[in-house]
């Protein structure tokens, strides 16, 4: 962050209210110190000095809010104080010039910038006219100079903060966007899968329902054909809870994975690491408590998880090395794989289509998934309760 | 003896209907069919008096099938359409192509047996509230027009009670209970919408009353 980036963050790190009235106490302790006044005319009278003091740096304590009115306030006293007592020009007046400036730059409107240029050109204008010496050029050049670039300062410390907030509001707006398209993902696959259950079941059961209906039917008078029918419905029967569990198994295709009607446990993770060995990618694979047999579903789901997590890994990350870890608790299942690809691997969304389907697997099983990048790599790590019992 | 020609590209629902069917005394299938394009086929051959056809086929399916159908001259066949879905967009496409009615695949064969009997006399409605329900959803009928829509200014007062109350999904008994009317007179109020309608059937007398707004939608 550059010098001016940290200058305004520390700035707004400090409590406002010190922040609006420390230059006041500090100006007003300046003033008091004044060589200006010191070596003034002996006619100025303390009180008079005072005042004038008071009026330039009080108002800056309203400088946030109110610029317009804070730059009008504090020439209007300078403008004054030349006219009836004479051009010297304290030190802290000056700078409470400068600082109103600033604040005009930063926290103030178009109107209140043009304000403030013509207060602060008035101002100058005054002082300058009122010297008995002729004005020299550098009373023109030198406040422009200063003022102009007080204001020059804030204006651009402005817009660097409407612009870290517009930066700030647009990664708010996208990173919603990439939760809602991840949500619209999860849906679409949602619904794909339910009609496609919908179908599969649609299909099989209701030809098991009219094959019932026709044996009932003629169960007495053609009793072969009522049992031809029920020999139907057991094929038919069959056959739609293979569809299923084949639908439930492989949502996607994966050419990584073992034939499709084979439903892999945990047991077959040392071949799946084994072939993600040959593709150039080394697996760790480790397991922790004490291996028991569990839920098909669930295992499954392991499984599936394990296979696409490393599949990413390989896809994507630059990557050596994957571990996988499972963990055998009492009354749940713990999966998790990290890869050493660097936090930093190109890397699609978290929520890639892999991912998404695997966060539904995982809630169908109640539980829960967590995947992101850190600095060493890539973390999948799933917690999966099991039901007690194993299958 | 009414004779059924049965439509469906799984052939085991074919066979389990055809099983139904044919037990019964006075009903004979005739004939079969996998798609679209072998119903017009076979339909033609073989003249029977309903059709059992699915609505969802591959190759021609059952909806263009049915236009084919009942865009036949001197057609005597009436189609009965069986889906898997009862509130199914295309169910409803086949009643205004001129379908008499709707069956669910799983139907207990009862309720088969009776929709290929009634359909065959042309005389009620099959499951009155799930029509109207599929009407109700899917008819695209005008805005609420205050008295008798043009095309049914023909109908008397009378008939368009009955009209009325058989787009609400009553029975002829439920509707001469409601105008304290006799049966026999609502047949015949009902047979004179149909003609002036130039209806085929109850259903299309039905989704004439929606599409025209004399009836609309949740009102019922």
């Amino acid at each position: 962050m550059s010098l001016v980036g940290r200058l305004g963050a520390a700035l707004r790190r400090v409590d406002h209210v010190w922040v609006d009235w420390l230059p006041v106490a500090g100006l007003l302790a300046l003033s008091q110190v004044d060589p200006n006044l010191a070596a003034s005319d002996a006619e100025v009278p303390p009180l008079a000095g005072g005042l004038f003091a008071v009026a330039t740096t009080l108002p800056l304590g309203w400088r946030r809010h109110h610029p317009g009115s804070v730059i009008i306030a504090i020439t209007a006293a300078v403008v004054v104080w030349a006219l009836l007592v004479g051009p010297l020009i304290t030190f802290s007046s000056f700078l409470a010039v400068m600082v109103a400036m600033f604040a005009v730059g930063v926290h103030g409107d178009r109107r209140e910038v043009v304000t403030g240029i013509t207060a602060a050109a008035l101002a100058v204008t005054v002082v300058a006219l009122t010297d008995d010496q002729p004005a020299s050029a550098f009373e023109w050049v030198f406040p422009t100079i200063y003022f102009g670039g007080a204001m020059l300062l804030g204006r651009a410390m402005r817009r660097r903060e409407q612009r870290t907030q517009m930066l700030a509001r647009l990664n708010a707006e996208l990173a919603r966007e990439r939760d809602r398209n991840a949500e619209l993902a999860a849906a679409q696959e949602r619904t794909r899968i339910a009609r496609e259950m919908h179908d599969v079941i649609a299909h099989g059961v209701g030809v098991i329902v009219v094959q019932a209906e026709a044996a009932e039917e003629v169960l007495t008078t053609r009793p072969d054909r009522a049992r031809g029918a029920l020999r139907e419905i057991q094929t038919v029967g069959r056959q739609t809870l293979t569809e299923l569990r084949h639908l439930l198994g492989v949502l996607r295709h994966d050419s990584t994975g073992p034939p499709a009607d084979v439903q892999p446990t945990l047991a077959e993770l040392d071949r799946l690491a084994d072939r993600m060995a040959a593709t150039g990618l080394r697996v760790e694979l480790r397991t922790e408590g004490r291996p028991r047999p569990l839920p098909a579903p669930l295992e499954l789901t392991a499984y599936r998880l394990v296979q696409e997590a490393l599949t990413n890994t390989h896809k994507h990350a630059q990557a050596t090395v994957a571990r996988v870890v499972v963990r055998y608790h009492a009354d749940q299942l713990e999966v998790e794989v990290t890869d050493d690809g660097g936090g930093t691997s190109v890397r699609p969304s978290t929520r890639g289509r892999g991912l998404i389907g695997m966060h539904e697997r995982v809630h169908a099983c109640a539980g829960s998934l967590e995947a992101g990048g850190t600095e060493a790599g890539f973390v999948v790590r799933a917690v999966l309760p099991t039901a007690g019992a194993p299958s | 003896m009414i004779t059924v020609l049965i439509v469906d590209d799984q052939a085991l629902v074919r066979d389990g209907f055809r099983m139904i069917l044919d037990e019964q005394h006075d009903i004979t299938v005739v004939g079969e069919a996998a798609d679209g394009q072998q119903a017009i086929e076979q339909a033609q051959m073989l003249e029977p008096d309903i059709i059992v056809m699915d609505i969802r086929m591959p190759t021609m399916n059952g909806l263009d099938a049915i236009r084919h159908l009942m865009a036949r001259r001197g057609a005597r066949w009436r189609i009965l359409v069986l889906t898997t879905f009862d509130l199914d967009e295309y169910v409803y496409d086949a009643m205004k192509a001129g379908a008499s009615g709707f069956l669910l695949k799983d139907v207990p064969r009862r309720q088969l047996i009776e929709a290929v009997r009634t359909v065959a006399e042309g005389d009620a409605l099959l499951a009155p509230a799930i029509t109207c329900r599929l009407v109700e959803r899917f008819v695209q009928s005008p805005p609420p027009t205050t008295g008798i829509p043009d095309q049914l200014h023909h109908l008397t007062e009378r008939e368009l009670d009955v009209l009325r109350l058989v787009a609400r999904g009553l029975s002829n008994a439920e509707i001469a209970d409601r105008l304290t009317l006799g049966q026999n007179t609502i047949k015949t109020h009902l047979g004179h919408v149909l003609d002036k309608l130039a209806a085929r059937d109850r259903t299309q007398a039905v989704v004439a009353a929606y599409e025209t707004g004399l009836v609309q939608p949740g009102q019922g």
